[in-house]
């Protein structure tokens, strides 16, 4: 068993119950994983969030290629893997070791955060810094205009929330005010963190990957 | 009916496809005055008319809209209930009379047959885009070319990641000559 970097936060979870060595979190993740060992049963999960991020992925690329000034990077699709993790960096080139995230909306952007908005992607970098050797890495946020499809579905969708026959024009500008960036400069579109490397983090990844791997085993041979 | 059939027939090969010039959910729609402004000349022309009346029965309202043939009388005519809906932020006069705009335009559209631009979401035409290959400014792959020169990234890799245009493709072609 080995865990996707995308997944790792998962797993580094605290539990909450004393004497516990898994979260909650992490056991429902290993749950999934035993489902789908055994019974075929995969979670697929996808959102308009994720469509998203789908969608606009080699924008977020380009713009942090030329935001950060970099000679030319490009999304790598390499799959990695150890005896304890596996994943597919977005961006893996001798510059500089990527992951991207394309905020849904103006909202989700950490326009003012001073540190990484969330430990889960800290996680997921540590994981593809073991992976490919690397020492330094970056999470870069990006805010990208959402495709013009899924725009219209999210007015849509309010007008629908109001019980709204006719377009009202209001909403519809409220709704794209969130979506479409052209008026903000590039480089305030992307906001980025760069992560070093750390050994006793990816110890402590190995030491709850094979917590887990404890876990799962037991739940084989029992379900 | 001969009258009337013969001439929505002419009616309707002269009409043009009205374009949706209003932006609504996701989809443009003609709107009434649109709708009007294309019409009425050659429904005129044609010898036709139409008139639209609200109806209640049973405590429910009904639009019936009624299209006929000045000189001969012939008329055909479509009811069609009104569903009385509350709309958030209206009052039920406002509810009611945005529910009336909305049918009257299908209604009328629907008895005239006409043609609107193609709905890309109504109808369920709507047709998910293929995964399209990202294109890449001019500024962008001079910084592939370079990095291809350095032999840390491949043309093949730059043309199965990238749509390039044929400009673009030209001088790629240009620059491998060069090399």
């Amino acid at each position: 068993m080995k865990v996707r970097c995308s997944q790792i936060g998962k797993i580094m979870a605290t539990p909450r119950k004393a004497g516990e060595v898994l979260s909650e979190t992490a056991k429902t993740y290993v749950h999934d994983l035993v489902l789908e060992e055994k019974y075929g049963i995969k979670k697929e999960f996808s959102s308009r969030y994720t469509d998203k991020g789908n969608e606009v992925e080699e924008i977020g690329i380009a713009l942090v290629n030329e935001v950060l000034n970099y000679k030319f990077i490009y999304k790598n699709y390499e799959f990695f893997e150890n005896e304890w993790v596996k994943g597919t960096p977005d961006v893996n080139t001798d510059e500089v070791l990527l992951d991207v995230k394309c905020s849904w909306d103006a909202t989700t952007f950490p326009f003012f955060d001073t540190e990484v908005p969330n430990k889960d992607y800290y996680y997921q970098l540590q994981g593809y810094m073991w992976l490919t050797g690397k020492q330094e890495s970056i999470l870069a946020y990006c805010l990208i205009n959402t495709p013009f499809q899924m725009v219209e579905d999210e007015i849509r969708r309010a007008h629908w929330k109001f019980n709204l026959i006719e377009e009202n024009t209001e909403l519809r500008k409220e709704v794209e005010s969130k979506h479409i960036f052209d008026h903000i400069p590039e480089h305030k579109r992307v906001k980025y963190w760069f992560i070093r490397r750390d050994e006793s983090v990816i110890e402590k990844i190995k030491e709850r990957v094979e917590l887990c791997r404890e876990y799962y085993n037991l739940l084989m041979k029992t379900i | 009916m001969k009258h009337l059939f013969k001439s929505l027939a002419d009616f309707q090969q002269e009409v043009p496809v009205i374009h949706k010039g209003t932006q609504g959910f996701g989809y443009s729609y003609a709107d009434l005055p649109a709708i009007f402004e294309k019409i009425n000349p050659l429904l005129k022309k044609h010898g036709l008319g139409f008139t639209q009346l609200l109806n209640s029965k049973d405590g429910e309202n009904y639009l019936v809209t009624v299209l006929f043939h000045v000189e001969s009388g012939e008329s055909i005519e479509s009811t069609t209930l009104i569903p009385q809906v509350e709309l958030k932020g209206m009052n039920s006069y406002q509810s009611f009379g945005s529910g009336c705009t909305y049918f009257r335009r299908y209604c009328l559209s629907s008895i005239c047959g006409l043609v609107t631009d193609k709905d890309t979401d109504a109808s369920g035409e709507q047709v998910k885009d293929e995964p399209k290959k990202p294109t890449i400014d001019n500024k962008r792959l001079g910084k592939a070319i370079e990095t291809i020169s350095a032999g840390k990234y491949t043309k093949e890799e730059l043309l199965v990641n990238f749509s390039l245009t044929e400009a673009q493709l030209k001088m790629i072609e240009a620059i491998e000559l060069l090399i």
